[in-house]
């Protein structure tokens, strides 16, 4: 069960030991499937019969996107986890995946303008699905500066859930903004009812990379997640330091009889 | 393979470039933000705060589950306290953490 194995995971201790041992694995296995897909990419992909050589462009940029809706997906979970069940580590998932989610976007909006400077002649134009990555990169910044600027982290997560939750509506505009407006990106061309319209050439390279930037990108969560968990533990043996030493400080109260005798 | 002398190549390069940059950058603030936290937890254990980081059996040091050796008593790292390390940040009860006990293993952060 799904669900059953989540909440297992609900104390942190578990998620440690647990993370511990996959992260090796995951750190490993993306970095091979990575480099073959480099590999595919690069080397072995043939260049396109329009657009040339720029079309390895599309072997990062289309993996980067998708990545950036993937990780905000991620962190829409894990707002309702905050929000509605009230898991323990889902707010850590969230301000993990965040400067996660954030770099991808980053990277699909400059890989992008690097293949639309040759392909379209500009390196921007403010059509429906560039301005909408815009602004889920803008909202990932937002969410990023809301962690930092609520001190507490049970009041910051309540409040990031929020944000993310309400910023979520942009994730449907992003991805069908190409069929619901006439934009100059061209449609979807992978994920489509009627399958794929890409040359198996190059279907394989993308799905490689996408494969090996998906398993990076979950590799990265889980440590920030590790990060995330030791932070709060330090913060709060700091916290409990500072009280024992108030109390220490505290100076005791005088008893009754010993008032008495001092003042005789 | 790809050809070197096509005239697009800069913006390929480029683009594999900034791929290489973002992604070195993520997994560097990764490492180091993983060493500085497990640091500020060793600088806490020197000062006898709580805290001595006992590998788990099998899994080396940093990478291990977290044991808790907290005046004296044996407790392990947000087990007692379920909710320690994702709510430490609380301030509540051992080892930061929330304190109460949730038998479903639940959070009732309020």
């Amino acid at each position: 069960m799904p669900t059953s194995f989540l909440w297992g995971l609900a104390n942190p201790t578990r998620f440690m030991a647990l993370s511990a041992r996959i992260l090796p694995w995951m750190a490993a296995l993306s970095a091979v499937v990575t480099a073959a897909g480099l590999y595919l990419a690069l080397f072995s992909s043939p260049a396109d019969y329009q657009q040339g050589e720029t079309v390895r462009i599309m072997y990062i940029h289309v993996p980067a996107a998708w990545l950036a809706l993937a990780l905000y997906a991620i962190m829409s979970l894990s707002a309702l986890g905050t929000l509605v069940w009230r898991h323990p580590l889902a707010d850590v998932s969230q301000k993990a995946a965040a400067p996660i989610g954030a770099a991808f976007t980053l990277l699909c909006l400059v890989t992008g303008s690097l293949w639309g400077k040759p392909m379209w002649g500009t390196w921007w134009v403010w059509d429906a699905r560039l301005t909408s990555v815009l602004v889920l990169f803008l909202i990932y910044l937002g969410i990023l500066a809301l962690w930092r600027a609520i001190e507490d982290p049970g009041q910051a997560a309540r409040a990031v859930a929020i944000l993310t939750l309400v910023g979520f509506v942009n994730i449907p505009i992003v991805k069908f903004s190409v069929d619901w407006w006439n934009t100059l990106h061209q449609p979807a061309s992978v994920i489509r009812m009627d399958g794929a319209t890409i040359d198996a050439s190059m279907l394989w390279p993308l799905f490689t990379m996408a494969i090996g930037l998906t398993l990076l990108a979950l590799t990265l969560h889980m440590s920030g997640m590790r990060s995330e968990i030791l932070a709060r533990r330090a913060r709060s043996l700091t916290l409990k330091a500072a009280d024992r030493a108030a109390e220490r400080q505290r100076p005791l109260p005088l008893s009754a009889g010993s008032a008495g005798a001092g003042s005789a | 393979m790809i050809a070197l002398d096509s005239p697009h190549i800069g913006f390929v390069l480029a683009a594999y470039m900034a791929a290489a940059i973002v992604i070195a950058g993520l997994v560097l603030r990764a490492v180091i933000d993983s060493r500085m936290r497990n640091r500020a937890l060793d600088i806490l254990a020197a000062r006898g705060v709580a805290r001595h980081r006992v590998p788990s059996s099998g899994h080396p040091e940093g990478a291990s589950a977290v044991r808790t050796i907290s005046d004296g008593r044996d407790t392990v790292g947000s087990e007692s306290s379920a909710q320690g390390a994702g709510y430490a940040g609380r301030g509540e009860g051992e080892e930061g953490g929330t304190a109460r006990s949730h038998d479903d293993g639940r959070s009732d952060r309020r």
